[in-house]
């Protein structure tokens, strides 16, 4: 569900900005990159057995 | 570089972003290897890759069209890096079928590197900026349309695999298919 939100929010950002809202399309771009990357931390769980 | 021999450039990167996406498609579908919450999130970083060409195409090559795609490939690295280091160590399989002797996501770490470097060269020929826009080519718009069309198949694949809640670290059936 929430990749499936993130897909359709990148695709109207796409769809705005070809109709002529580049600036939606900019603002909903960042939003849903802020969107990802706090997705990614809430699936970025299991520890690393690494040493670096 | 000419405006106009931007455009064709960014309407080629969203070509081979298509053939990124499809070629998730074809594993997914064809070999029935259901992508996992980062492989999504890898895709999800692809999709917002194509942002800026779009709007590159459409508006004209700008800068802060391709500082968006450079945001969006730092994601896109975030995620392929974890998960090439999720099974770094000897003896673990991996995720998936390898593809050339590499697993999708570690390509998809090569790839995100790759699109920040060209974006880079790209960058380097300030005449793009100040030429006149003019109506994007028939092959950019079809380029344009081709994505949008890839990304709204991803988010129906990703609805049928996920349904209504947080997808699963190992998904093995599309739960609203109920497969």
């Amino acid at each position: 569900m929430d990749q499936t939100v993130l897909f359709l929010f990148f695709l109207i950002a796409m769809l705005a900005g070809w109709f002529g809202g580049r600036r939606v399309a900019v603002t909903l771009f960042l939003f849903t990159l802020v969107l990802s990357v706090a997705d990614y931390f809430h699936h970025a769980t299991s520890a690393l057995t690494l040493s670096f | 570089m000419t405006a106009r021999a931007a455009v064709l450039l960014n309407a080629l990167s969203l070509y081979a972003l298509a053939l990124v996406l499809l070629l998730g498609f074809y594993f997914q579908l064809g070999w029935y290897e259901l992508p996992c919450p980062l492989c999504l999130l890898q895709r999800v970083a692809f999709v917002a890759l194509a942002v800026g060409p779009i709007l590159n195409i459409r508006y004209g090559p700008r800068p802060s069209h391709y500082a968006l795609s450079v945001l969006a490939a730092l994601v896109g690295v975030t995620a392929s890096v974890r998960q090439v280091m999720l099974h770094v160590l000897p003896g673990d399989k991996g995720y998936g079928s390898p593809i050339m002797g590499l697993h999708f996501y570690t390509w998809a770490a090569l790839l995100f590197l790759l699109a920040i470097a060209l974006v880079a060269i790209v960058m380097l020929f300030d005449r793009q900026f100040a030429d006149a826009h003019s109506p994007p080519p028939a092959l950019a718009r079809l380029a344009v349309w081709l994505v949008i069309l890839l990304v709204a198949a991803n988010a129906v694949s990703t609805l049928l695999e996920c349904g209504f809640a947080v997808c699963p670290e190992n998904p093995v059936r599309y739960l609203l298919l109920g497969g």
